[in-house]
């Protein structure tokens, strides 16, 4: 049995361009929050996942951490994959505004529709000393904009690790699109505290107690 | 011509959360992207945009909402704001029935402004609604 924690990272692409930092301009939440996640919604996360391990010393249970990327100078994630490639298939490859109409050079950056971030790494502490293991996976899932970086979680590790982020954001100059690269710290804290059935309250992998 | 300035308001929403408790609280985290003129709140249930108002320029705000868990549902229901001072369209991306929602502004306000947002999650019928701030200047 595994549990799938999502891990948004949400980027002020035009503030983040301006000062080349992520610093301030990034924003991470996790969907553990009411389990004890620290800092949801800011730029300093820390995913706080139960790990749990049998009596004979094996790991108990699985979890699996899925990163994923959004804007707030974008169209929605909540369109269908590859909505903004046809519309902009029309016009010739040019840039679109946030309304999926044709970009005016000449109008405010804020008009502009920009490319969602992309991860393009997942590295330190966590990485080197087999807590996370990332890897990058398909889907045909919008949101997800069709690559997903996913790790799995050797949940027999406890203690605070860290990683980077390798993020790439996408400036537009003139009629092409600049890929710019910038990390970002967050942190997973494993505990040993017991996994819990959310239905009967009492340890999982074994029949409901009541 | 005036230009349009376009301010996104995000609303993001831990979908799972609000079902399972029935509550916003802790399930909800506002940004905009105007931290750089001054708005506050960014992360919080509590946003409050704060905008400039410059005579060669239009704001136009957009709301969107997005959920944690892509495989769940969520939508702005409605935007309300006093409707001397804003007014509020509801429109859908072309080819596409996802929806969006925009305000301009018909006069400049006072000096604050408070609105109110309702969204729906899930196949849940009654909406969730909150309380957010514009501050002009």
């Amino acid at each position: 049995m595994n549990e799938q924690v999502t891990i948004i990272a949400l980027v002020d692409i035009i503030a983040a361009l301006n000062v080349n930092s992520l610093e301030g301009n990034i924003y991470l939440m996790d969907n553990l929050r009411r389990k004890g996640s620290q800092g949801s919604g800011s730029s300093q996360l820390t995913t706080v996942v139960k790990g749990g391990y049998w009596c004979d010393g094996s790991q108990s249970y699985d979890i699996v951490l899925n990163w994923l990327t959004s804007s707030l100078n974008s169209m929605p994630q909540t369109l269908p994959r590859n909505y903004a490639l046809k519309r902009s298939e029309r016009i010739e490859g040019g840039a679109l505004d946030t309304f999926g109409n044709p970009f005016d050079d000449e109008g405010d950056i804020s008009n502009l529709s920009f490319l969602y971030p992309q991860i393009s790494g997942i590295t330190g502490q966590a990485v080197d000393e087999g807590v996370i293991f990332p890897a990058q996976y398909g889907t045909p899932i919008g949101l997800k904009n069709g690559w997903y970086w996913s790790a799995t979680v050797d949940t027999n590790k406890t203690g605070i690790f860290s990683y980077t982020l390798h993020v790439v954001l996408y400036a537009k100059e003139k009629n092409c699109w600049i890929p710019v690269k910038m990390t970002h710290e967050a942190k997973i804290e494993i505990t040993n505290e017991a996994q819990r059935n959310g239905f009967t309250n009492v340890g999982i992998g074994l029949l409901p107690l009541v | 011509m005036e230009k349009r300035k376009i301010i996104t308001i995000m609303v993001m929403v831990d979908v799972v959360g609000v079902l399972s408790n029935d509550s916003l609280e802790k399930n909800l985290y506002l940004y905009d992207n105007n931290k750089a003129n001054g708005s506050f709140g960014h992360g919080t249930e509590k946003l409050t945009t704060r905008l400039i108002f410059n005579p060669d320029e239009e704001i136009m705000l957009l709301w969107n909402v997005l959920p944690i868990e892509p495989e769940t549902f969520v939508h702005i229901s409605q935007v309300v704001a006093d409707k001397k001072y804003l007014k509020i369209e509801q429109n859908n991306y072309k080819e596409s029935d996802i929806i969006y929602w925009t305000g301009t502004f018909i006069r400049k306000p006072v000096k604050q402004l408070s609105y109110k947002l309702s969204i729906r999650v899930g196949n849940r019928e009654t909406e969730f609604s909150f309380h957010l701030d514009l501050v002009c200047e």
